[in-house]
């Protein structure tokens, strides 16, 4: 059983400076390549691209200003992963709460849709 | 003294992580794997479009063959005649599934120290032991689930999968070209070679099936 408690090497690299800077580069200069296939990437190749869209979002948030995220989190696995999670579901909440919203408000656009539509009727007659 | 001691293992450390990094890095560079055994360049590959053809016709094959012998059992009846010797593995998923419960309150709980500093606040390093453990557990009882599983008809299908692509992908350098290791599948099974086969193995792992995470 590979070791949980360490971070996978594969982390590291992806959070590294030089290949968050490559990363970026790459989505911005058409010219510039990560690997040197560019179709039929292997398991390991897609597992650390998406590690490496993990890493930037996380730095981005960080730059943002984000409250629940620090280097420190960044550069502990599981504390990062915990971070995510907590986004997700934080997130999921605040759909919720906005459709809950949302639909009060369809409801009371209805009732009035309703009413104009009797006063429409009103003057008709 | 002991300070150089502990210097020389801090350094030979983190020299064995940097090797490690830099053999990653090696390996994402491409999809082609390459390493060297007993002086014999060796390389793993992504399969062709044809070599996946023939994977899927041989594991076809293999599956009717399968089919037709008596001493191979599909999963879900290894897991009845589990259930009537009383090892359940409905109760298995059930107990991992509580575990991931757990596990994601306490990360939850994790989440909301936020910025906080690990060395300030020792409830970080306990949530995250805590999580470790739980996380050991579940994956305890996932490996014992398909220890149990193993032998199924799913489980060999698999197996034969994966090696039938080792014999299929791995190749060695012959002057400027790359040549298949084995001519036939069957002397792929008969190798000897145990260093060969586990790097093989690892390789065609990272290439094909397993994330590396």
């Amino acid at each position: 059983m590979s070791n949980i408690r360490e971070e996978n090497p594969l982390r590291k690299l992806a959070r590294s400076q030089k290949w968050q800077s490559l990363y970026h580069k790459a989505k911005e200069i058409a010219s510039i390549h990560l690997f040197r296939n560019q179709e039929d990437f292997s398991k390991l190749q897609i597992t650390f691209l998406s590690l490496l869209e993990e890493y930037a979002s996380a730095y981005f948030d960080l730059l943002m200003g984000e409250d629940l995220i620090s280097e420190e989190v960044i550069r502990d696995w599981i504390r990062l992963q915990s971070y995510f999670l907590y986004k997700s579901k934080h997130r999921k909440k605040l759909k919720l709460d906005k459709n809950v919203n949302n639909k009060q408000f369809t409801d009371r656009i209805v009732f009035r849709r309703r009413s104009k539509n009797r006063e429409v009727n009103n003057y008709g007659k | 003294m002991k300070d150089k001691k502990e210097l020389a293992k801090k350094l030979t450390k983190e020299m064995q992580q940097a090797d490690q990094l830099s053999n990653l890095e090696e390996m994402l560079k491409n999809n082609v794997i390459e390493f060297e055994l007993k002086g014999i360049t060796y390389r793993v590959r992504q399969p062709t479009i044809k070599e996946r053809q023939e994977v899927k016709r041989e594991k076809n094959k293999k599956y009717l063959e399968l089919l037709n012998d008596d001493s191979y059992l599909f999963q879900e009846h290894i897991i009845e005649k589990l259930e009537k010797k009383g090892k359940s593995i409905a109760k298995m998923v059930e107990a991992m599934n509580k575990l991931q419960e757990q596990i994601e309150r306490l990360q939850l709980k994790l989440a909301e120290y936020g910025n906080a500093k690990e060395k300030d606040n020792k409830i970080i390093t306990d949530l995250k032991l805590k999580i470790f453990e739980l996380m050991e557990e579940r994956n305890l009882i996932s490996m014992k689930k398909a220890e149990l599983l193993s032998g199924s008809i799913e489980d060999t299908l698999l197996e034969f999968e994966t090696t039938y692509f080792a014999y299929l992908l791995l190749e060695k350098k012959e002057g400027d070209n790359w040549v298949r290791v084995f001519n036939k599948y069957d002397d792929f099974l008969q190798c000897q070679d145990n260093s060969l086969m586990s790097k093989c193995g690892n390789y065609l792992g990272l290439l094909l099936f397993s994330s590396g995470e």
